[in-house]
């Protein structure tokens, strides 16, 4: 008799653990034990509306996936290159340059492009390095011309 | 009035200088001229094309961005993330319609409406964390702790590597 009773009991518990289980995303996964995702399909029971989000930024042409990366600031272009490696591999090709062109130009007064960084590796260096305040309320000149380690090509740019 | 025909074959019907905000569109009606011939849009729904209509309606008669106004249209673009009022109320959907008017928008060559879903888009980025971006739109961090911690520090180009 108990043990008939015992396994409906018993049942449930992995039950609603999985369910539990379901409610974390793979992200959050992720955070909570500070351990990298496996390379690995994380869950293979995605809801569906779940799963067509999941992709569907990169899933948009190209182009339009360049449309609006070209909308953001460059500190927000470096962020979003940092979610996933697809994200990570779509905006570090040189396929994205004319991306992180638009975004640069639309700093106002910041000198070109140094030849000896790559357009990231300048939004980095000016807008992560200096600029810890709001970028979009301080000139980048002002950085530009503090700094006594900036490199000799940036300043002769900057004096043009 | 010109008839169009969705991927899930519903016929709307709309008065030309409304459907013709879509260039695609537009230049099909000059191809084919005068003709009640339905137009068949097999990548876009039902659902999302009575939004894009929608759009086209209020937006009917105002200047289409011609070829040649490219340059100014970039000066703006550069400018401003700003969306007017009404186009904010109208793009306030849920991320899957979000992107289906992206796609519609693209496909049909609305390039108004393609930039305010791609503005929104941008808008939704902005100011966020790695990590809340990969909230937002359900990104699987697929970096190891120690490439995390290298991203940060290298921004090369990826086939330099």
């Amino acid at each position: 008799m108990p043990n008939t009773l015992m396994g409906p009991q018993h049942e449930p518990k992995p039950f609603i653990s999985n369910r539990l289980a379901l409610l974390c995303t793979p992200g959050d996964i992720t955070t909570a034990t500070g351990k990298s995702a496996p390379r690995k399909p994380l869950h293979a029971t995605t809801r569906r509306k779940a799963r067509k989000t999941l992709e569907e930024v990169l899933d948009l042409p190209l182009d339009v996936v360049f449309e609006i990366a070209s909308h953001l600031t460059p500190v927000d272009l470096l962020n979003l290159a940092r979610t996933s490696l697809r994200f990570r591999a779509t905006f570090m090709s040189k396929t994205a340059l004319g991306v992180w062109k638009r975004v640069l130009e639309r700093i106002p007064d910041l000198p070109e492009c140094p030849r000896d960084l790559t357009h990231p590796q300048y939004a980095s260096l000016i807008f992560e390095k200096f600029c810890m305040v709001r970028l979009d309320t301080l000139s980048p000149l002002s950085a530009l011309t503090s700094p006594p380690e900036m490199p000799a090509r940036t300043k002769s740019l900057y004096a043009h | 009035m010109v008839l169009l025909v969705t991927s899930d074959n519903e016929q709307f019907n709309a008065d030309k200088d409304v459907v013709e905000r879509s260039v695609l569109i537009k230049n099909m009606l000059e191809d084919v001229g005068e003709s009640d011939q339905p137009i068949p849009l097999p990548n876009v729904s039902s659902s999302v094309l009575k939004k894009v209509l929608e759009y086209c309606e209020h937006h009917r008669g105002e200047p289409l961005p011609s070829a040649d106004a490219d340059q100014s249209q970039d000066e703006t673009r550069k400018r401003t993330t700003d969306i007017s009022e009404w186009d904010q109320k109208f793009i306030t959907v849920d991320q899957e319609m979000l992107f289906e008017i992206i796609l519609a928008a693209n496909y049909l060559d609305i390039k108004s409406l393609l930039d305010v879903g791609c503005k929104t888009v941008a808008n939704m980025i902005k100011g966020k964390t790695p990590e809340e971006i990969r909230k937002l739109f359900n990104i699987v961090n697929d970096f190891t702790p120690e490439e995390e911690a290298q991203i940060k520090k290298e921004n090369e180009w990826a086939e330099d590597r």
